[in-house]
């Protein structure tokens, strides 16, 4: 069996592939949409820490001015 | 007697907890990469490969390696997200509904895979993407309960309430995919005017590639269920602190 | 206790009725579209007509859930109903109001549809003696409800959330598939003269299935859309 053959799946290597290449696709994508998404919510967490850092420092001033 | 009860039942508490499963999936998910990987390598050699062709339907049978897995567990996800839901309502778990959550996407993925993977075997095997095919039907349904329940989760901004009343949707989903699935399939028979070409008993030949090749989804499905749940943790838990220490930003 | 509530359902809807009627007027206004989209010929109608007259109904049913639970639930009677009684009570009350309403009422005026899309005459253009009328207003005597009672989980789902209307209908839509199959399979079935009774059977064992587990499942979400 040649490599061609292989890919040629007499006749039907046009479903075949295309059946196997999109799968592997979406699959792929789900993954890409996982990171980001995660990449979102570091960014979310990011901006919430730095919320808290600066209440806190600004209570810490106040006290200072007092 | 009650101590080895409550011992029997600590995996159980464990799973409730975010923390623990945080930590700890972090530490699986490297082997069962390696695991899913070794079963795919194998099972992909044999499916597109080292299999024999059909005499009816040529090397298109080789497209039944990824569309039976696909199709067992889109059905497989709908049933646990119910049982997720069941537990999330009964034991008011909130592991149980982000589980539920995680579950859902992932769900509709194997579905929307099963469908365009049986258009393309429909093609050269019943001349048409589509034809009105008792499962194939089916599973049009259930991509539509699928995406009912996505659209209902998303639309609470109460998470507590988006949770509950999903949970009682997808039981109620589940109850009703066999009725669905019965009355498709003698709405089918019914209608039956063309010939369809069955999708008959395995051989053995192939028997041995599509075993191997459902591990490696049901493997893969786990994969992408436990790294949805963790990114829906860090969502869910953004303001404990456990959690802050655990992501180095 | 479920009478009373029943009572109150159906005097709110009398004193609405107007608004009770527009699921009438639609299931009429929509059967009667066809003609213009597909095609007048008899005989054609009357291939088409079991469908069009389930989908029909099954929308105008779907559409109509929203007067029996809106209003109740954003001025708050709602929740004092349930404090009052068992979430399902409530739920079997307004389900039950809600097929009285607008079900039995579509039932009732079907045998005009059922005129409207030449259902009454054999092939040849002969008025039939026995038509299919009579059979034709079984079928949705007993489907009717089970498409209350399944929209009503819908409905109730979606009180709390942001978005609705095209959310109960994206959400209750797969479920109806089994009573649309077996409601226009009866029809069908009558119209090509073979037996209909297997289908009838299936259509009453869908109702009491529903109606033994989905006052449960409308109840528990009435509880959480209040809580």
């Amino acid at each position: 069996m040649t490599l061609q053959e292989f890919f040629a799946m007499g006749n039907h290597g046009f479903y075949v592939w295309w059946s196997y290449g999109l799968t592997l696709l979406v699959i792929v994508l789900l993954f890409i949409g996982f990171a980001w998404y995660k990449k979102q919510l570091l960014n979310k967490i990011k901006s919430f820490k730095r919320e808290i850092g600066q209440k806190a420092r600004s209570v810490k001033t106040e006290k200072i001015s007092d | 007697m009650a101590n080895s009860s409550m011992s029997s039942w600590r995996w159980f508490h464990q799973l409730g907890s975010p923390k623990w499963f945080y930590q700890k999936s972090a530490k699986w998910l490297p082997w069962l990469w390696a695991i899913t990987t070794m079963l795919l390598a194998f099972g992909l050699y044999y499916s597109l490969y080292a299999s024999p062709v059909d005499y009816q339907q040529g090397n298109s049978v080789r497209i039944m390696y990824i569309h039976v897995p696909a199709a067992a567990l889109s059905m497989v996800g709908y049933l646990s997200m119910a049982v997720c839901a069941v537990i999330g309502l009964v034991w008011k778990m909130k592991m149980s509904f982000m589980a539920m959550r995680a579950i859902a996407p992932i769900g509709a993925l194997f579905t929307l895979i099963t469908l365009f993977t049986g258009s393309l075997w429909g093609l050269p095997t019943w001349g048409t993407w589509w034809e009105w095919d008792a499962r194939m039907t089916s599973e049009l349904v259930l991509l539509f309960l699928y995406l009912g329940f996505i659209a209902l989760h998303s639309s609470f901004s109460d998470r507590n309430k988006a949770d509950r009343s999903a949970a009682i949707l997808a039981i109620v989903g589940a109850i009703n995919v066999p009725i669905i699935y019965g009355s498709v399939k003698w709405w089918n028979t019914l209608h039956q005017a063309y010939s369809v070409t069955k999708k008959g008993a395995i051989a053995p030949e192939m028997q041995t590639p599509l075993f191997i090749m459902i591990g490696a989804f049901y493997l893969l499905f786990a994969i992408m269920v436990i790294v949805r749940l963790r990114l829906e943790i860090i969502n869910r838990e953004a303001k404990s602190k456990w959690l802050q220490a655990e992501i180095t930003l | 206790m479920f009478i009373t509530l029943l009572k109150r359902e159906l005097m709110l809807a009398r004193r609405n009725w107007v608004a009770v009627l527009i699921p009438l007027f639609f299931f009429i206004m929509v059967v009667s579209l066809f003609p213009f989209a597909v095609s007048p010929e008899a005989e054609f109608l009357r291939q088409i007509a079991p469908g069009v007259i389930w989908v029909s109904a099954l929308l105008a049913t779907l559409l109509s859930l929203d007067f029996f639970y809106r209003g109740d639930y954003q001025d708050g009677s709602l929740e004092q109903l349930l404090i009052m009684s068992s979430p399902t009570q409530v739920a079997l009350s307004k389900v039950v109001a809600h097929w009285l309403v607008t079900g039995l009422p579509l039932v009732l005026v079907s045998p005009l549809l059922a005129g409207l899309m030449h259902l009454n005459y054999s092939p040849d253009g002969i008025l039939l003696e026995r038509g299919h009328t009579p059979i034709m207003m079984f079928s949705l005597l007993l489907g009717t409800p089970s498409l209350c009672l399944l929209g009503a989980i819908g409905m109730s789902l979606s009180l709390g959330a942001s978005r609705n209307g095209m959310l109960v209908a994206v959400m209750i839509l797969p479920l109806y598939v089994p009573i649309l199959i077996f409601g226009s399979a009866v029809i069908t079935a009558s119209l090509g003269n073979s037996g209909y009774n297997a289908q009838l059977a299936i259509l009453a064992a869908i109702l009491l299935f529903a109606l033994t587990l989905t006052p449960f499942a409308i109840g528990r979400a009435l509880k959480v859309a209040v809580s």
